[in-house]
């Protein structure tokens, strides 16, 4: 502990320690769903949690399908710098002892150096997943909005529910997003320099959500 | 099932040794070899151990492949246009299996060739464990960089032609090596794979056995027959491999050699030789087809730009340059790779700075706890 706290930016002792409080957690649990602070939860996650529990990881991706090829960002490999499957959920089940000693060796081992050459995301990490562990990469368009996905996905607002492609919003990922600036969803530059795909965060669905996202934010403080 | 390769004419030998070790455990078949360079036709169909297949047999609009030729570096090309060589071949057979010049096959790929039937695509993980943090190459960060999965190995079946729209489209223009921009050939792409068209990934130690996987396989050899494990080797890629430096599996990795004397040794010492037997030394010699246009040489720096001005113009941006065989071309590239080269190169310069920056700044604002 005191070297990782000597030797990370907290973002990386934040993401270094995620893996040891999983295991902690999987003590006492069948299961445990870890979430980004920047997410925002819209319902329950019992389907997520039963699957963790039978799969042992779930990994919620970045996208469902193809990114098309508009000249706007993010592109795929836009994407794949940041890692293909969203860490803002992560659900464990007690089966994922091995995943977690890899992935705490690996975010432990990285350095200052990692971060200033942008290749210290626990993210990325994710993508080995599907080639090394038994896991179930969930293909619920409900689950892990963001401005990167937000394309593929339809959402509307009734009465204060958010549906998105008809079923109600699992959870919103707001990574990169500024209260003061809440049409942009996301201030997160993406590598290939592109304009960001116009439109999509203008579904009005969005345009509600991150507005009472904004307010919440700087309601709380 | 057919099997095939795609080689520029100085990787004829490995074609050879790969035609060769296939048709030993496919009787009757062989494979299918796409030549990307010989515009002389100098290749003669009738003394090599493959089916010869050209570029304008591939399944491309009229004029295309030469631009592929022209963007893509010898390379790059190669990782391309197998994609519709694939395709070609998918017309006629209900599942190809693309294998990497550099591979030798060891025992027969139906059952692989029935994942495909099944899945509609199969891929391989460079490697199906975590590599150790052992201090030695290949690390899991350099993997990450070029794609976990290796393309070495691609399996499709008539159910992936949703994967051979989607991948031939990102072909047509971004298989090249540029590092900065997240992009290592065809192999990067693959990431997205198992993701978009629930590709099978293929977990089997058999399989695409190479430096970068031996620390979690273990080749035997028994009575002529080499075994991963207790099964039997079914194809081994010799990815860097040289055969004049035989005492080395690759130069660009460091865990893994192959000791005199160990099943390793004489599998490399074995496909040296063979190499070796197949015009390897005489095939280096020969200069790639698509080094000059007209007058000028072929540098990075002119594909870059022909690419560019492609893409622009494919998005409505830019006028469409002129067709690489069209008489004014060399004097178009000329213009916009001289002139224009100063300009680009600061362009590049200050792009990358702005970045160090930007990205010391972001550590900076972050302090430290202690």
């Amino acid at each position: 502990m005191p070297d990782l706290v000597r030797n990370q930016t907290p973002g990386q002792l934040l993401s270094s320690l995620r893996p040891s409080l999983l295991r902690f957690l999987l003590r006492e649990e069948e299961f445990v769903i870890l979430l980004d602070p920047e997410v925002q939860l819209f319902r329950g996650l019992a389907d997520v949690s039963d699957v963790a529990a039978s799969h042992e990881i779930v990994l919620v991706p970045m996208v469902l399908g193809p990114v098309p090829l508009d000249g706007h960002a993010p592109t795929e490999p836009d994407l794949q710098e940041l890692g293909i499957h969203n860490a803002g959920l992560l659900a464990v089940g007690r089966g994922a002892g091995d995943f977690l000693d890899w992935h705490s060796a690996h975010l432990r081992q990285e350095s200052v150096a990692d971060v200033a050459q942008g290749t210290a995301l626990d993210q990325r990490w994710l993508d080995f997943v599907p080639a090394y562990f038994e896991h179930h990469v969930s293909r619920d368009s409900s689950l892990g909005l963001g401005p990167w996905n937000l394309h593929e996905r339809r959402v509307v607002e009734v009465d204060g529910e958010y549906l998105v492609d008809g079923n109600p919003l699992g959870f919103f990922n707001f990574r990169g997003f500024d209260p003061a600036q809440p049409d942009a969803l996301t201030t997160h530059a993406f590598r290939s320099g592109r304009p960001m795909r116009s439109g999509v965060g203008d579904q009005p669905g969005v345009v509600h959500l991150r507005n009472a996202y904004a307010e919440s934010l700087l309601r709380y403080g | 099932m057919r099997a095939c390769t795609t080689v520029s004419r100085r990787d004829l030998p490995r074609a050879r040794v790969l035609a060769d070790s296939f048709a030993r455990h496919h009787p009757g078949q062989r494979l299918h070899v796409l030549v990307t360079d010989d515009i002389h036709r100098t290749v003669r169909a009738e003394e090599e151990p493959f089916d010869l297949c050209r570029p304008d047999e591939l399944p491309l609009a009229p004029g295309e492949f030469d631009r592929l030729a022209a963007i893509y570096d010898p390379k790059e090309l190669v990782t391309a246009v197998k994609f519709w060589q694939t395709r070609l071949l998918l017309e006629s057979d209900g599942a190809v299996l693309f294998l990497d010049s550099d591979v030798e096959v060891f025992s027969e790929l139906d059952e692989l060739a029935a994942l495909c039937v099944t899945h509609g695509v199969v891929v391989t993980p460079h490697s199906v464990e975590p590599i150790p943090l052992d201090g030695e190459t290949p690390t899991e960060f350099q993997i990450q960089r070029s794609g976990v999965y290796n393309t070495g190995f691609i399996g499709v079946g008539a159910s992936g032609s949703r994967f051979l729209d989607w991948v031939c489209e990102r072909a047509e223009r971004d298989f090249v090596l540029d590092r900065d921009a997240g992009l290592w050939f065809d192999q990067r792409w693959f990431d997205f794979v198992p993701l978009y068209f629930s590709a099978h990934i293929s977990r089997e130690r058999a399989y695409d056995v190479a430096y970068w996987n031996l620390h979690e396989r273990t080749l035997r050899e028994h009575e002529n027959r080499f075994y991963v494990g207790d099964d039997p080797l079914v194809f081994f890629h010799f990815s860097g491999f040289d055969p004049h430096q035989g005492n080395l599996l690759t130069r660009v990795a460091s865990r893994i050699r192959p000791e005199p004397g160990s099943a390793l040794g004489r599998l490399c010492g074995e496909y040296a030789e063979k190499l070796l037997g197949h015009g390897y030394d005489e095939c280096m010699e020969v200069p790639y087809g698509f080094a000059r246009i007209g007058p000028l040489e072929w540098t990075e720096e002119r594909r870059r730009a022909y690419r560019q001005a492609l893409v622009a113009a494919d998005r409505g941006q830019a006028p469409r340059p002129p067709e690489p065989g069209d008489e004014t071309f060399p004097d178009w590239l000329r213009e916009v790779a001289g002139s224009d080269r100063r300009a680009r190169t600061k362009d590049a310069f200050v792009q990358r700075l702005a970045r160090r920056i930007l990205r010391k700044r972001a550590s900076d604002s972050s302090p430290r706890i202690s």
